[in-house]
């Protein structure tokens, strides 16, 4: 009995020192391919991109359903990113309210002889619309019968013609020079095909006509978090990925693919509510089966901005559906998982995320029920597990310091000395606070996915704060 | 289990170093705010100060029809000198607010602020970040030397080229098209690894302001050992529309790397080479199975084709198995006048009306 209850505590002792080790290289790796990226680009004339005909053409692909409370002012804030040679592809998915009328009224659409060709399948498309107004040249609009998020964005890949396709959240706030920065490494490296950016949380910054006026911290606690919690993420985790070459999740926020392997690997997969990753994971897949040499690169500028959950309700749903997303990326393409074949993508990727990201709650959950069990037969040292306790606490506080020294030697973009006072002060509660909440929310996404669920879960949002006149 | 020390000595010594990490780093990023916070009140001082120094003294040197007198101009030169004295920063402020007005400015008065930055010895302050150990400070003192048109320090920035790290070596050869009178773009001749689409991008940005006849024959690169330098100068001679590339070009026609082959077609077209027809329809057997070849080879004929001759050149197209190409096909029988237009209808009507709908697309104003 004894020596099975060590065997146990040593397996969870390994978990946890293999979670700092991971933890310890991606920080060291994230700040050197950081300190790489801003050097590079420090003198990057990103503005010769606009002239030159050597810069290949981008299709912006933006879903819509039911957005007719905002879908005008998100479609002008898209009409005005700074790139020559793109075209906006909204794609109204059935949507139940009046999000096509607002935008036939406003851009002045008429129903276009468009021959489009169903390359990857979709539901049926209804029409294809553009602006008779020369002003509004760059939109497309497609109308047709709602499949949900993956389906609508392989409508745009049908009927996209350019190189490029960024594929968006269409309530998102995008920087306006954001297409030239996702676009540079593909012009740097030819072996690029797919190229992701960092996603920052947008709740009470100050918005005006879809442009970012003022970056503020949110007000609310829990979407605080969730800043804290996406910048640790994205300028640790996805970039350390980026410098191995291992990156196999880019946003559904903001993502751009090349479209023709896109389209070849078989575009995105409906049947999943994690579309986003596993298109990243087939991409790569269908480059490794064809023996083509890739990279996946990552843009730690921030360069899109959304409107983080800001309710519990809300906030679960959505940690739910990544959950689930997670687990079926990583089930559809169980085959990967340490297959050589699939280079650092099936020996580290696969298995670190399978690990440590999808396995790490049911562990936690363990570990706590572990330790009550040990407890309940009086066989705790308190001393040492003060220690442990104390010693995780000083790494998870170590982690979210490092995140913060990323922003602060790079993008510096929440600028008050006060800012990063409330920033350690949310490190310093998350532990006990968020992180709890958000492996409630993955093991009951795995208890859902167990059950067959299917659904996105509602998303509603409060919108930005706008400026006082 | 046991508190035995063997298992607490680990724990202690991580959790002492995670907790110094983070005092540290806190630490660091307070101290940092605070550093960013005077410098940049102490850059904001320096820009009030010199923004209308600098305006008066281009404004003087521009417009007044008799020109500054020499000593009023000395005096405002020694009295910005005296003032920027030995702080990096005040002249670094000085170097970029020069950069800011160069660039919005052209001729005369263009010239005018470049006389000024050496007038102010401030072409000594980047030229020797030219030595520096950072690689930054020497990629900076590049850029600022290229962008105020330094070119006396081409030799320095030659020998910079040749250095092992990728950020200086290739901003030195950006720098080099833009000093370089002659424009030979002789550093292509050795280019070692690839000439990314970036470079290229830069180096087209440089090329397109030059007079075409200052340029240089792509054609000499065409068969360059390196196959990114040949793409580019490929890429290169239709865009500058040489024309006395094209039989260059129909030759790379028959070349065995696709990469070259497409390269060649859309130089072909942008030069609109009727001469090249026939090589270019030979090349339709060999191509026939890639897609993207075809498309872009058929797009090229559409272009370069004689309107009388059109239809029967492009109809054999109208065949090929790939959506893609059918319709550029289409496409391109459809542009070359009414005449084609009414040729291509009967022969959608006998072939069952199997290419109306790209017809119908090709046709919408709105779509093309």
């Amino acid at each position: 009995m004894w020596d099975s209850l060590h065997a146990v505590s040593v397996v969870f002792a390994v978990y946890a020192a293999a979670v700092v080790l991971f933890s310890l290289v991606f920080v060291t790796l994230s700040i050197i391919q950081l300190k790489t990226y801003m050097q590079v680009n420090r003198f990057a004339e990103y503005k010769y991109i606009l002239s030159s005909p050597l810069a290949p053409g981008i299709s912006l692909i933006a879903p819509a359903y039911n957005e007719g409370l905002t879908i005008v002012d998100n479609v002008k804030s898209l009409l005005a990113l700074v790139y020559n040679n793109y075209e906006i592809i909204i794609v109204n998915d059935g949507s139940k309210d009046d999000t096509l009328q607002k935008m036939i009224s406003a851009f002045d659409l008429v129903k276009v002889n468009f021959d489009l060709q169903y390359r990857v399948q979709t539901k049926a498309v209804r029409q294809v619309l553009k602006s008779r107004n020369k002003a509004f040249r760059r939109l497309v609009v497609i109308d047709k019968e709602n499949g949900g998020k993956a389906d609508a964005l392989n409508a745009g890949l049908n009927l996209s013609k350019n190189d490029l396709v960024a594929c968006i959240d269409v309530d998102c706030v995008i920087e306006s020079e954001a297409l030239l920065k996702m676009v540079k490494p593909f012009l740097e490296d030819s072996t690029v095909i797919a190229s992701g950016g960092v996603v920052r949380i947008a709740n009470s910054c100050r918005v005006e006509d879809g442009r970012l006026i003022e970056v503020r911290l949110p007000e609310s606690n829990l979407a605080l978090m969730q800043v804290m919690e996406y910048i640790r993420a994205f300028l640790i985790g996805r970039l350390a990925w980026t410098k191995l070459n291992g990156l196999i999740l880019i946003s559904g926020a903001f993502g751009l693919f090349k479209r023709e392997i896109a389209v070849q690997a078989g575009g995105y997969d409906s049947s999943t509510v994690g579309e986003d990753m596993e298109l990243v994971v087939r991409m790569r897949r269908w480059m490794y089966e064809h023996n083509y040499k890739h990279r996946v690169a990552y843009i730690p500028d921030p360069l899109c901005w959304t409107e983080a959950p800001s309710s519990n309700k809300v906030l679960g749903r959505q940690r739910n559906r990544w959950t689930r997303g997670t687990f079926e990326t990583l089930y559809t393409h169980r085959t990967m998982l340490f297959n050589y074949r699939y280079g650092l993508i099936g020996m580290l990727s696969f298995p670190y995320w399978m690990l440590f990201e999808w396995l790490a709650p049911f562990v936690e959950i363990a570990g706590v029920l572990f330790f009550f069990v040990l407890a309940a037969m009086g066989m705790i040292n308190w001393n040492l597990f003060f220690l442990i306790l104390a010693c995780m606490y000083c790494y998870a506080l170590f982690l979210s310091s490092c995140a913060l020294l990323a922003e602060e030697i790079s993008f510096y973009r929440y600028t008050r000395k006060r800012d990063v006072v409330k920033m350690f002060l949310i490190a310093m509660v998350e532990p006990f606070w968020f992180h709890p909440r958000v492996i409630w929310w993955a093991i009951k996404g795995n208890i859902d996915q167990l059950k067959g669920k299917k659904e996105w879960g509602e998303m509603t949002r409060k919108g930005f704060v706008k400026p006082t006149v | 289990m046991t508190g035995h020390p063997i298992y607490e000595l680990p724990v202690w010594i991580a959790g002492i170093f995670f907790l110094a990490c983070t005092a540290a780093i806190v630490s660091f990023i307070l101290a940092s705010r605070i550093v960013k916070s005077l410098k940049k009140k102490r850059m904001d001082y320096f820009r009030n100060a010199y923004s209308k120094s600098i305006n008066n003294l281009i404004m003087h040197e521009v417009y007044s029809s008799s020109g500054n007198p020499p000593s009023a101009q000395s005096f405002q030169i020694a009295e910005l000198k005296k003032s920027m004295n030995s702080s990096s920063l005040a002249k670094q402020v000085m170097v970029d607010q020069m950069i800011t007005q160069r660039e919005n400015l052209s001729g005369a008065s263009a010239k005018v602020v470049e006389q000024v930055y050496e007038l102010l010895g401030l072409h000594h302050f980047s030229l020797k970040k030219l030595s520096s150990l950072n690689s930054i400070s020497r990629a900076q003192g590049v850029s600022e030397l290229t962008k105020m048109h330094c070119h006396a320090v081409i030799d320095e920035i030659k020998a910079l080229g040749e250095v092992g790290n990728r950020i200086i070596s290739d901003k030195a050869l950006i720098a080099l098209v833009r000093l370089d009178e002659k424009k030979d773009l002789f550093f292509l001749d050795n280019y070692k690894g690839e000439l990314s689409k970036w470079m290229q991008l830069n180096i087209y940005h440089h090329l397109r302001d030059v007079h075409p006849r200052a340029l240089p024959e792509f054609s000499r690169w065409f068969n360059n050992s390196n196959m990114s330098v040949g793409l580019f100068a490929i890429s290169m001679s239709g865009e500058f529309k040489q024309s006395s590339a094209i039989p260059a070009l129909a030759i790379l026609l028959r070349h065995t790397d696709p990469q070259i082959v497409e390269s060649a077609i859309d130089a072909l077209e942008q030069l609109e080479a009727h001469s090249a027809c026939e090589e270019l329809l030979a090349l339709s057997d060999r191509l026939w199975s890639s897609e993207r070849a075809m498309a872009k080879l058929v797009k090229c004929l559409g272009r370069i084709v004689l309107p009388s001759d059109g239809f029967r050149v492009l109809h054999l197209f109208l065949n090929h198995p790939s959506y893609e190409v059918r319709f550029e096909a289409v496409k391109a029988i459809c542009s070359l006048g009414p005449e084609a237009r009414e040729t291509i209808e009967s022969f959608d009507e006998a072939n069952g009306f199997q290419y109306s709908k790209i017809l119908l697309h090709v046709k919408d104003s709105l779509l093309n």
